[in-house]
């Protein structure tokens, strides 16, 4: 039986630039621009968020998980953005047990959204996509 | 009535993530503001104070120095309170947004943010930010004017900022709110800002008024009010400007009010100039020393020109070294 906290969010599997644009007012350009600074800078803030919940410390935790979150919800509301939410929480409550399964899915989350921004980066909108 | 003319606003963004800040500024940029980023607490502070921005975004979690505390400095610093400071929540972070009103925040977006709600709120808070740098140049023209004015009369020099330093000071002693010791303070400098209506040959004659010259010279307080009417900021001002030379016991000008119809920052104002008028010199005569000055208060405090709690906490407050020496 596999454990619900490691299982995927279905939301991180269905990114797609239509709400960004909307959100964006259609501008593709800036929506590319954000995908690159993202794709460049989540590893790092996840690389923070490894640290502090290896180093045991709550709050830093809660702040790491907070700035990934606060990051990743400018392209999407559920997947990665729920799952750092999870791992705020975690962190503001000190309830670390267990959470190295969630960060392992958060791991997976944004992998493939990367994935997706990266192809986003590359083409652009899809035709009849952007709304 | 002032009005602020369009101009291009200067916007700062704190943020520590960096897709943020470019969202931010790139919004911010294609709606003409000027935008300037800081990635945390210390260099949001440091860009506060070097570049004087008309709208502060700030993000609550920054390496550092968070962003409520940057929000708290801004706020208690003189120089910066009126800047508008935006929080930049997560949508779920109400005690952040608590925090946030107490330390002084006037708007919050939540992440993530809408571009148009960001655009609308910026340009909102730089509309108002502009009217406040309106209204503080059409002050700092008022004040200038008032010092313009007591330069005409070489012996009344320093008076102005005497009065202003007086008034704090009585203001103080009785235990008045911060309001109205601003308004104490800016009523030191306007008090007789409308003896611009009044001739030098009335100003700066050596001796005594006439009684036409006298009738002229007591207009100067309704002038002054009339000039500062359309100005809401000095609305607090007006009463000091309007009232400073009434008397408790109806004998004054412009009105003859008596009693508690002369507003407290008005009597508190009087009494310092009497003061500091009669410890200056004069063509006419010489400057009296404090002691003198002093008793000249107390007598007509007796008199009932001044309320004597005012006048003993006064005097209180020029210490020994002032009251008692000569």
């Amino acid at each position: 039986m596999t454990d619900s906290s490691s299982r995927p969010n279905r939301d991180s599997l269905e990114w797609t630039p239509a709400r960004m644009l909307s959100r964006l007012d259609g501008d593709v350009e800036l929506a590319q621009q954000l995908a690159a600074i993202f794709v460049d800078e989540y590893p790092r803030m996840l690389d923070r968020l490894r640290a502090a919940l290896t180093s045991g410390v709550a709050d830093d935790v809660r702040r790491a998980a907070h700035a990934l979150k606060g990051s990743v919800s400018n392209f999407i509301d559920g997947g990665p953005t729920t799952t750092a939410f999870e791992l705020e929480n975690r962190g503001r409550s000190g309830q670390l047990e267990g959470t190295s399964a969630v960060l392992d899915r958060l791991e997976r989350e944004l992998a493939a959204l990367s994935t997706s921004l990266r192809q986003f980066q590359s083409k652009g909108a899809p035709p009849g996509r952007e709304s | 009535m002032i009005e602020a003319l369009p101009r291009r606003s200067r916007v700062l963004v704190a943020d520590d993530t960096e897709s943020v800040r470019s969202l931010f500024e790139r919004l911010l940029r294609s709606d003409g503001h000027d935008v300037i980023s800081a990635a945390d607490g210390h260099a949001a502070l440091d860009a506060i104070q070097r570049d004087r921005p008309d709208v502060v975004l700030l993000d609550v979690e920054m390496p550092g120095m968070d962003g409520l505390e940057v929000c708290r400095r801004l706020k208690s610093d003189p120089a910066t309170r009126l800047t508008p400071v935006v929080m930049v929540t997560g949508q779920t972070d109400l005690s952040d947004r608590i925090r946030g009103i107490e330390a002084g925040a006037d708007e919050f977006l939540s992440k993530p943010v809408h571009p148009q709600e960001l655009r609308v709120r910026v340009r909102s808070l730089s509309r108002v930010k502009h009217l406040i740098d309106a209204l503080d140049s059409a002050e700092a023209a008022f004040v200038a004017l008032a010092l313009t004015i007591e330069a005409r009369d070489p012996s009344t020099n320093g008076h102005c900022e005497r009065l202003a330093q007086h008034a704090v000071r009585l203001g103080r002693a009785l235990s008045l709110g911060d309001d109205d010791l601003d308004a104490l303070h800016r009523g030191g400098y306007l008090h007789d800002v409308g003896k611009i209506g009044v001739p030098d040959a009335i100003l700066l004659k050596p001796g005594p008024l006439t009684p036409d010259e006298f009738a002229l010279m007591k207009r100067h307080p309704q002038i002054g009010d009339s000039l500062c009417a359309p100005l809401q900021s000095l609305r607090r001002v007006r009463p000091i400007v309007m009232c400073h030379h009434e008397r408790l016991d109806g004998s004054g000008y412009p009105s003859g009010l008596s009693g508690s119809e002369v507003p407290l920052l008005a009597q508190i104002v009087g009494i310092v100039d009497v003061f500091d008028a009669l410890t200056s010199e004069r063509p006419y005569r010489v400057a009296l020393t404090p002691r003198e000055a002093g008793r000249y208060l107390e007598r007509q405090a007796q008199s009932g020109k001044f309320s004597q709690h005012h006048v003993e906490a006064f005097l209180d407050t020029l210490g020994a070294a002032e009251t008692l020496a000569s």
